[in-house]
């Protein structure tokens, strides 16, 4: 863990994770530092989207799959069955690679969180508010009763941002959120990326690590076999890294 | 506009840079008047100062060195990245310049009145001006106030050599070979040297203005 860490929203402690017989994180222990971008990278294969998806559950949708270790979210394990994995998932939210709007009008899919929580009062200043929150606001004013669909793809992605802020979490997870979308809407999504930190604790998992050199705060190298090599201040990880390997990664070496 | 962050980072660079400049060369004015004036605080301030001046120029290095790891420049961002990495080096110079412009003020001073040395202070000037107007061209992006820097190298050159002779010429025709007059010339000598070379970098930071804006492979 990074010596100057800040305090830690997200304690990871010793996860392993399979799928099946399979292992595909080994050992992780991570600290994710509170208001601010970490970056998960990593070559194909490596684990990052499957540590992911832990963070909020979301595998235990996955037949077989199985976790062991402990995830503390604001020192709460929600790896314990006690632990509500709807209310877990309003407080860390998730992003897909694909924007996937669903099939209703653009203020309808940011209501939508809120709508199921119940929490319908001022339901037009929450979904303005997070449209705003999410750059998007001034783009789909005069057409909130269109279709999602009807957006670009860079659009629909900032639509997805916004239902997800929309039932304000703590955290934000977002899985290759550009990898849909072209250079002009990915640096828009940069953009709102460093401007959501300010509010929210934001952990991406990319597989261009310039873009994670870009964004993050600090970025989590995972390896072939689900192993975490090196984590630390992105600007350690890009201009000097401990690790031997993960020099070799970022350098093109392998991977 | 997009990358508004790193926008602001590149901007940030420029304005580093600027100050750096300026306070070498307002350094630069403290040495020459210290070689008119010497006074021992303003010889003192010309020593402690330069620590200032190095820790800007790790700064701006630093600063260079996170813009290129982590947002990959290209085009005229890589150029104002890669020049102001260069240039900063040319300003460090200068600043090193003004440290001399004291210790030669501090040692020899009295001895430079034996000899002609009133040039020296119009090099002086004019090598200020090309120093400052350099990087107003790197901050207004200005081509033409560089190539008007550029155009003052000459000058400098013929000033430098008109004084070298002089001083030659005045040396000769002096029966005194004194100790004061031979640490008067070299103090003399080591001044104008030193100032030429100020302009020689104020040439690098105009050429590197110019290779920055234009993208003219000719002037790096």
């Amino acid at each position: 863990m990074p010596k100057e860490m800040l305090e830690p929203v997200i304690v990871v402690e010793d996860l392993d994770f399979y799928y099946g017989k399979e292992q595909a994180l080994r050992g992780v222990s991570l600290s994710i530092p509170r208001n601010k971008v970490t970056a998960i990278i990593g070559p194909s294969g490596c684990g990052k989207s499957t540590f992911l998806k832990t963070l909020n559950r979301l595998h235990e949708l996955i037949p077989g799959a199985r976790v062991k270790g402990r995830v503390l979210f604001n020192g709460r394990d929600i790896l314990s069955r006690e632990v509500d994995p709807v209310e877990l998932r309003r407080r860390i939210g998730m992003v897909f690679q694909k924007p996937n709007p669903f099939p209703k009008s653009v203020f309808e899919n940011v209501a939508f969180g809120l709508r199921v929580n119940g929490d319908v009062s001022n339901l037009k200043e929450k979904v303005e508010q997070a449209l705003r929150r999410a750059a998007l606001w001034d783009e789909v004013k005069d057409k909130l009763q269109r279709s999602a669909f009807d957006l670009s793809g860079g659009q629909q992605q900032r639509l997805c941002i916004a239902r997800a802020l929309a039932v304000e979490p703590e955290v934000l997870l977002m899985d290759e959120p550009c990898s849909a979308l072209d250079p002009i809407a990915t640096a828009k999504i940069e953009d709102l990326i460093l401007e959501l930190k300010e509010d929210y604790t934001v952990i991406i998992v990319t597989h261009n690590m310039q873009q994670a050199a870009r964004v993050s705060d600090y970025t989590a190298v995972f390896l072939t076999g689900g192993v975490m090599v090196e984590f630390a201040e992105t600007k350690k990880i890009f201009e000097n890294p401990a690790n031997k390997m993960v020099e070799d990664y970022i350098t093109g070496k392998f991977g | 506009m997009a990358r508004e962050s790193y926008r602001r980072q590149l901007d940030e660079l420029s304005d580093a840079v600027l100050s750096m400049g300026n306070l070498v060369a307002s350094r630069l004015g403290k040495g020459l008047e210290a070689l008119k004036r010497p006074e021992p605080e303003l010889i003192e301030e010309l020593f402690r100062g330069d620590d200032e001046v190095d820790r800007l120029y790790s700064k701006i290095e630093r600063r260079c060195i996170d813009l290129l790891a982590l947002q990959q420049p290209v085009a005229v961002d890589l150029r104002l990245i890669t020049t102001a990495f260069k240039i900063s080096t040319d300003i460090e110079r200068v600043g090193d310049i003004a440290v001399n412009l004291g210790q030669y003020a501090r040692n020899y001073h009295l001895n430079l009145r034996l000899l002609p040395h009133e040039q020296l202070f119009s090099i002086g000037d004019l090598v200020t001006t090309m120093v400052y107007e350099s990087l107003k061209a790197f901050y207004d992006k200005d081509p033409r106030r560089a190539e008007e820097v550029l155009e003052l190298d000459d000058q400098v050159d013929r000033m430098f050599w008109d004084l070298v002779s002089r001083l030659i010429e005045d040396l000769r025709g002096s029966p005194d070979r004194g100790e004061e007059i031979v640490t008067g010339a070299v103090a003399l000598l080591l001044s104008i040297r030193d100032l030429e070379r100020v302009a020689d970098h104020a040439v690098n930071i105009a050429a590197r203005t110019i290779y920055m804006i234009e993208s003219r492979a000719d002037y790096i």
